[in-house]
Order: C-alpha cells, then sequence, then structure tokens
C-alpha cells in the first residue's frame, strides 16, 4: 500500500485511476526506446481518458477473436493522438493516389519509364506485373479501390512506411471486427477516448464499389461481390468479416460466370448480373484461362470481361505491380512527378538492387540492411517488418543470388518500432514492440483513410492484435462522434434486405414477447391474484402466440418462477424468447455493416445480457434481465429510426416491423376479446401494460368502446392496427419495384384491401358483435401474411450465394 | 522466291466422360511478323461455341476465344492458313552490336523498339534463370556481338542437349533441362532464353511452323504417326541494328523463310496454341496433326 500511495503521488501520473498507476510501476519501457504511452515518466496526453478507467475493465474483456484461434486478440487499444493522426491520413490519403497513378501508367502508356526515366526493370521485371492484363486497362478506367499500409514508428518519433499493399490488403475485416469487440468490451472507455466511427468511410467505399459497378451499364439490381478464396484459407476469416461489414456475398470463382463479356454469379434461380467485385484473392489466380493455368481457382475469362469493362474488379487485376520495396526510393520523386506535391509520409530508406551503384551499397551492407525481394509485398496478415528473401537465401548464397539477378532484390534500414502497452498472460502491462496496418479506400469523394486499424504487437512469440483508437483531447470532441450509418447508397442486395426485413420482424416480436414475459413475471411475483382468470389470461396469450408454451404450463395452470425461467431460456423452445434473441442478433449480425454501429453495439449488449441468464434463478432476476432486454430493444429500435438512412433496406426493415406488429397486435386482440364493448378491468389493466399505455388506462375505462378505438380505429396511435395497415402501405409505396416483378403491385393491392377493411370495419362498430370484431382482426391478420409472402417472393431468394460454413438461408 | 503454304493444325480432345461447358483460348492463326503476310485465316471448331471471339493479346498475338456450353464427348478445333514468305535479306552477325552494348541499352531504353524488346530482358514465370549461367559463360565474351552469340548458343543447345521427346512436358523447369541435357524444341528455346536474359538480354519465344526439317518436335503431345510437320519453337535475339533475329537450336538454323511464326511471348506461357478450362470430363487425350503443304505456283503471280 505504501508503495502504491507513493506511486500515485507522482505528477506524471495524475488523475490515473490506482489500477494503472500500480501496473504502470511494473511496466519496464526501455529507456531506449519511443514508448507509446509514456514519455520520461509521464503518461502522454492523449492516453489520459483510457488510464481515468479502471485498468480492470481491460483485464476482463476477453481476448479470443473469432478467427483462428493461434490469432489472440489484445483488448487494450493502440492510441494515437488526433493532431498526429491528421499527418498520417493525409500522408496515406496521398500515398493512394500516387499508387493509384503509378499502377493506371503501368498498366497504361508507361510515360513515367519511357519518357520520365524510371528503370524498365521496375516494371517488367517485376513479377507482379501482369502483361495480360494491359491490353484495355487504360479504357476500362480501372482503379485502385482498397489499399493497405503498414507503418511502425521510427526511435525519432516520425513514422515510416513499412509496406503498401495493393495486392491483396488483408485484415480490413478483421479491423472492423475487433473494433466491435473492443468497443463493447471497454464501453466507458471507448466513450472517454471519444472513438471515431469507420462507418462514414466505409459507408463511401460500398457506394464507391456500387458506382463503379453501375459505370459498367449492368442492370440496375446487378450485384457486387467479394470474390475470395474458399474457407480453408488463412484469411478467410478476414474475408467474411469484410463481407458483412460491406453486405456483400462473399463468393469463389466458381460461383461466377462470365458470359458475352459480363459476368454472373451462378444463383439457384439462375444467373445474376454481377456489376462490381472487390477481389480478396490474388491476380494469379483470378482467371485460370489467362492468368495461372495451373491454378483451379477464379473464374475463366473474367480477366477479359474485366478489361472490355464488362465488370468493374477492384483492386484491378495485376495491381501487385505496385506494391513492393523496389519502388520505395522513386516515391519522392513519383509524388513530385505525378502528383506535384511532396511526399508527406516517407517509406523506410530502401535501396533496390536493380540499380548498380544501390546494389553495391547493400553487398556492402548486408548484414546491416534487411534484404528481401524487392516486388510483391510481404503476403499475409501479419505485419512483419523484416521481409522474406527469395529462396530464404542468407550470407554467401544472398550475395551469389543478388549478383545474379541484382533487380530481385531490395535492402532497407532495419527499424526497431515503438513500443506500446501490452496485457500479458497475468495481468501485467508491458511494454511491446507494435506495428500498424491502416486501409485508405476509394469514396465518391476520392480516397479516405480508415479511422482505426489494427496494431501487431510482437508480444513473445505470438503476436497480438489490437484495435487502434484516434484519442481526440481537444474540448470539441469530448463527446463521441455519432456513429451511424451516413446517409447514402447502401446497396442492398436481395439477402441483405431479406435479413433487413427479418430483421425488422425479429426485432417486433423481441419486444412485444418480452412485453408479454415482463406481464407474466409480474402476475406470479403479486402471487396468486384473487381473480384466478386473469392468471390465465396471459397464459392463454402466450400459447395463442406460439411462444413457448409448454404442455405443462398448459397443464398446472399458471407456471411458477422456475417455469417461467424455463419459458424464457428454453433454447429447445422454438419460440423461447432466447432463440428469438438469437436470430436477432444473427440476422443482424450478417447485415451489420449497414447497420449503425451504435445500434449494432446495443444488439451485442442483448447478446452479453442474455449470456447471463444462468444466472437467473429467481423471479426477482428474470424480470430484472426482462426489465434490461425491454431498454435495450428499444435503444436498438431508437437508434435505427434515429440514424438509418431511408433507402430501400430501411422501408423493407420498416415494413417487416408493422407487419410483425399487425400479426402480434391482432393475436393480442383477439385473446383480450378486445371489440367495440366493455371490457373486464382485469383485462384492460393487462392489454395496458402490454402496450405500455399504463397512464390510459383511466380513460380506458371510461368508455366501453376506448380500447377498440384506441387498438383498432385510431389511425394516429401508433399501437392501432389502422395506423400499422397504413404505415405497410406507406413502406410498400416507398419500395421500387424489381424488374418482371408484379409482386410490389399485388402487396400494394393488397394493402388498401387492408386499409378499407379496417377503415369499414370502424365505421359499423356500434353494430359490431365479439365474434364479428374476431374475424375482422383475423383477416387482417391474414392479409398482412399474404403481403409479407408477397414482398418475400418479389425480393427474395432463398440464396443468391452458395451455401458456405456460415450460411444457413434466410430465418423464418 | 516467295512461297505460298497451306497450314492445317487440326487439335481433337476425346474425353472419357461428357464435358457440360468448354472454354478455350486459342493461337493458331499466324501474327503480323517480318516476311509473312497472312492471305486467308479460318478456324472451325466442333462442337459449335456459343461464343467466339478474336482479339490481340499483350504481345500483339491473334488470339481466339471460344465458349461450348453444349454437352460433348469430343471436341474438334481446326486452324486452317494461307500464308505468303516473303524472303528477307541475310544479315551479317558479326555486324551487330557487341552484347554488352545491347545490355546497356535495353536498361535504358531510348525508342520505340528498344523498349519493345526491354520486356523480354528479365525472368518470367516459365523461364527463370537458374542454371543457365554455368552452362553458356564461356560464349559471353568481351565485346563479341550479340547476334554471333545468338548463333553460338544455337549450336551449344544442338550439341549438347538430346532431343527427346517424353522426358519433359511443358512445365519442365529450365534449370531440369540444363542439368540432364535432354528436351524438346520447347526445352531448347526456354533453355536459350535463359542464357540470353541472365546477362541482360532480351531474348523471345517463337511458336509456329518449319517447313523442313532435320529435327522437330511438337509443343503439347506428340502427333500421331509422326507427321513431318508439327508445331515447333525456336528463340529470338533482339539488338539495335538488326532489331530481332531468330535462332531455332532444335535444328541448329537461323529461320529464313522456312519458318512460319504463329506467336510470341516471353515464354512458353505466353504463346501456348490451346489453353482450356472444361467441367466434366474425366481424362482426356489429346491428339495435334499438323499438316504444312506448299504450293508451287504462288512465287511468280501472272502479271
Amino acid at each position: 500500500m505504501k508503495r502504491h500511495s507513493s506511486q500515485s503521488s507522482q505528477p506524471g501520473l495524475a488523475g490515473v485511476h490506482p489500477q494503472w498507476v500500480e501496473a504502470l510501476a511494473h511496466y519496464g519501457a526501455s529507456p531506449s526506446a519511443y514508448d507509446e504511452l509514456l514519455r520520461e515518466g509521464e503518461v502522454r496526453a492523449h492516453w489520459l481518458p483510457l488510464l481515468r478507467q479502471p485498468l480492470e475493465d481491460v483485464r476482463g474483456a476477453p481476448n479470443a477473436t473469432g478467427g483462428s484461434p493461434d490469432r489472440r486478440r489484445d483488448p487494450l487499444p493502440f492510441l494515437i493522438a488526433a493532431e498526429e493522426w491528421r499527418t498520417i491520413e493525409a500522408g496515406l490519403e496521398q500515398r493512394a493516389r500516387l499508387l493509384n497513378a503509378i499502377n493506371t501508367d503501368f498498366y497504361g502508356a508507361q510515360r513515367l519509364l519511357r519518357e520520365q526515366g524510371f528503370p524498365p526493370a521496375l516494371v517488367f521485371a517485376n513479377r507482379r506485373y501482369l502483361p495480360a492484363c494491359r491490353p484495355g486497362f487504360s479504357a476500362s478506367g480501372a482503379a485502385l479501390g482498397l489499399l493497405a499500409f503498414d507503418l511502425g514508428r521510427a526511435p525519432d518519433g516520425g513514422w515510416r512506411v513499412l509496406a503498401d499493399r495493393t495486392e491483396t490488403p488483408t485484415g480490413l475485416g478483421l479491423a472492423l471486427e475487433n473494433r466491435i469487440h473492443t468497443v463493447n468490451a471497454l464501453t466507458d472507455a471507448a466513450q472517454a477516448v471519444a472513438v471515431a466511427s469507420p462507418d462514414d468511410v466505409l459507408n463511401g467505399f460500398r457506394a464507391e464499389i456500387h458506382q463503379r459497378g453501375q459505370a459498367t451499364g449492368t442492370p440496375r439490381d446487378s450485384l457486387c461481390v467479394l470474390l475470395a478464396g474458399d474457407a480453408t484459407r488463412p484469411d478467410y476469416a478476414d474475408w467474411r468479416a469484410l463481407g458483412e461489414h460491406l453486405g456483400f456475398p462473399l463468393l469463389e470463382g466458381n460461383d461466377l460466370a462470365v458470359r458475352e463479356g459480363s459476368v454472373f454469379a451462378k444463383t439457384l434461380k439462375g444467373l445474376k448480373p454481377v456489376a462490381a467485385i472487390l477481389r480478396l484473392v490474388e491476380s494469379d489466380n483470378c482467371d485460370p484461362l489467362t492468368l495461372s493455368p495451373t491454378s483451379l481457382s477464379g473464374a475463366p475469362g473474367l480477366l477479359n470481361s474485366a478489361t472490355q469493362r464488362g465488370v468493374a474488379v477492384i483492386n484491378p487485376i495485376g495491381s501487385g505491380a505496385v506494391e513492393g520495396d523496389a519502388l520505395n526510393p522513386f516515391l519522392p520523386a513519383l509524388c513530385e512527378h505525378l502528383l506535384d506535391e511532396p511526399l508527406l509520409l516517407p517509406s523506410l530508406a530502401t535501396w533496390w538492387c536493380g540499380q548498380r551503384r544501390e546494389a553495391a551499397q547493400v553487398l556492402e551492407r548486408l548484414d546491416q540492411l534487411a534484404v528481401g525481394e524487392a516486388f510483391g509485398g510481404p503476403c499475409g496478415l501479419e505485419g512483419d517488418p523484416t521481409p522474406a528473401t527469395p529462396d530464404a537465401a542468407t550470407g554467401e548464397a544472398l550475395r551469389t543470388a543478388i549478383q545474379a539477378q541484382p533487380y530481385r532484390f531490395a535492402g532497407r534500414e532495419p527499424l526497431d518500432p515503438s513500443t506500446a502497452p501490452c496485457l500479458v498472460a497475468d495481468g501485467q502491462l508491458k511494454p511491446a514492440p507494435v506495428t500498424l496496418r491502416l486501409f485508405a479506400v476509394a469514396t465518391p469523394t476520392g480516397y479516405r483513410v480508415l479511422p482505426g486499424g489494427l496494431a501487431w504487437a510482437a508480444n513473445g512469440v505470438n503476436s497480438r492484435l489490437k484495435d487502434v483508437w484516434i484519442a481526440d483531447t481537444s474540448p470539441a470532441h469530448a463527446q463521441p462522434t455519432p456513429v451511424n450509418a451516413a446517409a447514402g447508397s447502401a446497396v442492398i442486395t436481395r439477402r441483405l434486405g431479406d435479413d433487413l426485413f427479418w430483421f425488422g420482424r425479429y426485432l417486433e416480436r423481441a419486444q412485444t414477447s418480452v412485453r408479454i414475459f415482463t406481464a407474466l413475471g409480474h402476475l406470479i411475483a403479486e402471487g396468486r391474484p384473487s381473480n384466478p382468470d386473469a392468471a390465465q389470461v396471459p397464459l392463454q396469450l402466450l400459447s395463442a402466440l406460439a411462444f413457448a408454451a409448454t404442455a405443462d404450463g398448459r397443464s398446472t395452470g399458471a407456471p411458477d418462477e422456475a417455469g417461467l425461467c424455463r419459458l424464457l431460456f428454453d433454447t429447445a423452445g422454438d419460440d423461447s424468447l432466447i432463440n428469438l434473441l438469437e436470430r436477432l442478433r444473427h440476422t443482424g449480425m450478417r447485415r451489420r455493416g449497414i447497420l449503425p454501429t451504435a445500434a449494432w453495439q446495443a444488439i451485442e449488449s442483448i447478446h452479453q445480457a442474455q449470456q447471463s441468464r444462468w444466472r437467473v434463478r429467481t423471479l426477482a432476476g428474470a424480470l430484472h434481465l426482462l426489465d434490461g432486454l425491454a431498454l435495450r430493444l428499444s435503444a436498438v429500435n431508437g437508434l435505427l429510426d434515429e440514424s438509418q438512412p431511408r433507402d430501400q433496406g430501411f422501408w423493407l426493415q420498416r415494413l417487416g416491423k408493422h407487419i410483425e406488429r399487425l400479426r402480434l397486435f391482432a393475436a393480442i386482440n383477439i385473446e383480450f376479446g378486445v371489440a367495440p364493448a366493455p371490457m373486464d378491468p382485469n383485462r384492460l389493466h393487462l392489454l395496458a401494460q402490454l402496450h405500455n399505455l399504463a397512464d390510459s388506462q383511466a380513460a380506458w375505462a371510461a368508455d366501453a368502446n376506448a380500447a377498440w378505438h384506441r387498438l383498432v380505429c385510431d389511425a394516429d396511435h401508433p399501437r392501432s392496427m389502422c395506423h400499422q395497415a397504413e404505415r405497410i402501405g406507406r413502406c410498400l409505396e416507398r419500395l421500387s419495384p424489381e424488374q418482371s416483378s408484379t409482386g410490389l403491385g399485388e402487396a400494394r393491392a393488397c394493402a388498401s384491401a387492408l386499409i378499407d377493411e379496417l377503415a369499414d370495419a370502424c365505421r359499423v362498430q356500434e353494430a359490431a358483435q365479439d365474434d364479428q370484431a374476431r374475424r375482422l382482426l383475423s383477416s387482417a391478420s391474414a392479409r398482412a401474411a399474404e403481403i409479407s409472402a408477397l414482398v418475400s417472393a418479389m425480393w427474395f431468394e432463398p440464396q443468391t450465394t452458395p451455401p458456405g460454413p456460415d450460411d444457413e438461408g434466410s430465418p423464418r | 522466291m516467295t512461297a505460298t503454304l497451306t497450314l492445317s493444325h487440326r487439335t481433337h480432345y476425346a474425353y472419357q466422360l461428357p464435358v457440360s461447358q468448354s472454354r478455350q483460348l486459342l493461337r493458331l492463326t499466324p501474327r503480323q511478323a517480318p516476311g509473312q503476310r497472312v492471305l486467308s485465316t479460318r478456324i472451325e471448331v466442333s462442337p459449335q461455341p456459343q461464343e467466339m471471339a478474336t482479339r490481340l493479346d499483350a504481345f500483339g498475338n491473334q488470339l481466339t476465344a471460344l465458349l461450348i456450353l453444349e454437352e460433348h464427348r469430343a471436341l474438334d478445333i481446326e486452324a486452317e492458313t494461307q500464308i505468303e514468305l516473303v524472303p528477307t535479306d541475310g544479315i551479317d552477325l558479326q555486324a551487330s552490336p557487341s552484347w554488352e552494348h545491347t545490355a546497356e541499352r535495353l536498361q535504358s531504353p531510348i525508342d520505340g523498339p528498344s523498349w519493345e524488346a526491354a520486356q523480354f530482358c528479365y525472368p518470367s514465370p516459365r523461364v527463370a534463370l537458374d542454371g543457365a549461367l554455368d552452362f553458356c559463360r564461356d560464349l559471353f565474351v568481351p565485346r563479341r556481338s550479340v547476334l554471333d552469340i545468338g548463333w553460338g548458343l544455337c549450336e551449344r543447345i544442338f550439341n549438347s542437349i538430346e532431343y527427346c521427346e517424353g522426358v519433359t512436358s511443358v512445365s519442365t523447369p529450365v534449370a531440369e533441362v540444363f542439368s540432364h541435357r535432354q528436351g524438346v524444341c520447347q526445352d531448347f528455346a526456354h533453355a536459350a532464353i535463359a542464357c540470353l536474359r541472365t546477362h541482360g538480354l532480351a531474348a523471345r519465344y517463337v511458336s509456329g511452323y518449319v517447313r523442313t526439317t532435320r529435327r522437330h518436335g511438337a509443343a503439347e503431345g506428340v502427333a500421331e504417326g509422326a507427321a513431318s510437320d508439327a508445331s515447333h519453337a525456336w528463340f529470338s535475339v533482339w539488338c539495335p541494328k538488326f532489331g530481332w533475329t531468330d535462332f531455332d537450336p532444335t535444328n541448329n538454323q537461323q529461320p529464313r523463310q522456312s519458318h512460319v511464326t504463329l506467336a510470341w511471348g516471353r515464354d512458353y506461357g505466353d504463346v501456348s496454341p490451346t489453353i482450356g478450362f472444361i467441367q466434366g470430363g474425366g481424362e482426356q487425350r489429346l491428339t495435334v496433326a499438323v499438316q504444312v503443304a506448299e504450293h508451287n505456283t504462288g512465287d511468280s503471280p501472272p502479271p
């Protein structure tokens, strides 16, 4: 304790949470290295908001990633000060433009070689330069769309680019996934640091892919897809995550067919045109016919289609020509020449042996430099700062190899990257050298850099993966940046639409069932009610709504505490709350790229809440859990309303919500015997509870018809049947018809029939009898089901992608 | 003396199982090249392709792409070309620039032709340079004229590598040819190309047909009954003064009017006469038959 208090009195650690102070006492940053957290024993200002939070939050966070088990996460993020980030951001944006300009020239006029005197070997000795990609390249307007950069901080404090990755820039999917994991685990810290959201940049990328696809002149409903390798490939987890975030299906080469210069996805319903392909596999593996006859992956004919503008491929096939160390020494001059700007962010000092003098220098300093392959960046995900040599040659063998084919080698100054705090096994903090993987993407407004990325901590044998947070300490950014999907043209593929529609339905169903269970729980908690009939009501309801009403529940009358818990958490019950929430999360997860991040976080927190169900053994615990769920579900609803762009996906989701609502409310109203007639006060009370209308009970009781009017006829009341019908009609109006679809017209007709029927019924209410009301409500519910079926048939298909390990088709 | 030839190149695939879809890329139409003029050309395919399109590839070769969606158990591709061979002037090999000068020029090209040649100076997918230096080091004496070296290389390969069918395949690495000293025309050409490129010179792979042969080879499978003419391959070396000059190491000769050029590229991979991608088929058997027929009246058109 004594040491503890003496530490906290250090001026450099003022305001830091005692748990951090404690841990930092054993941190042990090397005095010679640049440490990201500490500067001469003082915490750098941009880390302070994080260090004011308890370190226990970080220690308690789960550290396993969804991907391969050997890839471990370190929940402690890597922080970059906002001012510093702006220089990195500007540097990488410039690099993206520069590399694109170089790639365009290499596959086009080659003026850089022919007129500007850059050495021909830069292109022709480059094994990633594929001559077959050159014919038609310029006319196709192809451009880089996704770039990754590895960066490290040199001991002088400046950042160096260790590698440019333009061939298969891996890691973006993992970065986005890691962000969600980290922010979820460290909610308070994320708030305190005001972590910038990647949504805006990602939306721009999605829009750009869509736009480039449109520019090929393929039909309007063409797909944008990811071209990936099979699930055995080490990068598969990354690809899948990226697909989920972008909302594009993940295809393999043999899912594609090329016909008359256009590309199609082979779906169960035939060939669907593909407008744009985000290429995640190596260029060599894209087209076995023209590029690599020995490779069986890829789609034969794809290259020709791409160069004839039949499809937009991003990054263009062959784009690996501009990655690799050979280009490094030329980048400053290329930047001046092509962009008329000085290069903002330097590469590591590099000597390419394709030049005589440089080769001599490398041979002279062979033991001091990191010598490796000059062309083609390092493969894979791990940010290994030491390049691999071809044939793994060392010493004299390497010297001979360089002398034989000098242009294949480059030597560069080794870098000791800065250190950052890492959580080690026993919960201690230790400094570990860190390199960053950052991303730039093309958007309709130019290249933009993803705010965040991955940090690799070389922590012992295994490297650990960290999230990168940009920490803005200026007062203007005290509040977290609103994280939402920017208004824009999110691409709603069929599967995406399908998921959103069902997401809307599940969300509504979950909210209503939470309310029903809560009502039931309160009934049980109040003890046996005086009127035994009242206790039966919710039970009847449950069975009517097919929610987990078990056979013994029905036979023994009202369930007890244990019975309720069973009803809630029985994973075997198809419609148990737990299964419903799981389906909600599953549908949401697949499309979380277009859900506002905050909404997704709320869904994740629901998931976490339901994970704790095993702790619930008492009624009070169950009610507490239900209260929490109700709150979070409302939050999801509200966040979606707040921040979702009003695109096709939004209206589909809304349509799902109102159809579900109409069906649920019809069932409830039927069960309660809602009719234009007086009601039993006990039922009325419960009904009000179910609809969260407790405050208006008095008004209901005053007028016998009030409940009927409020819950069925009043179109201005958001919980009335008429209101749902009208909303269904409105959503259908907002949906644009798909090609050759008469379904939308039918659905609209069905909706107006529904509205008319309800209006008629309300007009003649005096004459209505109980069973008449019941018939009317059933008929309305049937109409809603019919609309749902029509919409499903129109927009959705069971599958547009071949079944993958995580593809279970559409949930129903 | 001008000669007119009719070339017929028949490719036949027999499949064990039905093929539901077949996509083929053909380089069976002779390209534009010095000393030859294509008079007419046609390609017939059975079964009838759903798509058939021609274009030029990255090296200016004639490419025909076809797609067959009809189920089939056999595929026949017949290419027939009428071509006129025009005599070219012989050149004095000794008068070509030195190999050092040529290599220097290729490092810093100054005009269209040298830029065009510069892309053929480096290892390519099927021509790694391993083993080449030891095979030819002594030929590259200082200031020796580059075409004289080309000729020397042609002789060296002819004399030290045994022409031997069935030992190598289309994917045999050049290093293996240098160590085993056996191969067919394709290996001979690849070996020469590796030797030239390892010295910074531009060398390209040429595919085509030969009229009169002492020895010959078939690139992709042996013609049944050992037809007297078959697909052939040789190499070409570049120098500033004379441009590209062909050498045929299989026959130890300089192809002049005796050879018809089909296509050229960095190595066999850039020019293979047929590349296919099929669905189904099981085991397949390939037979290639090439005929070169000469029209004796072609030399002097009536006035």
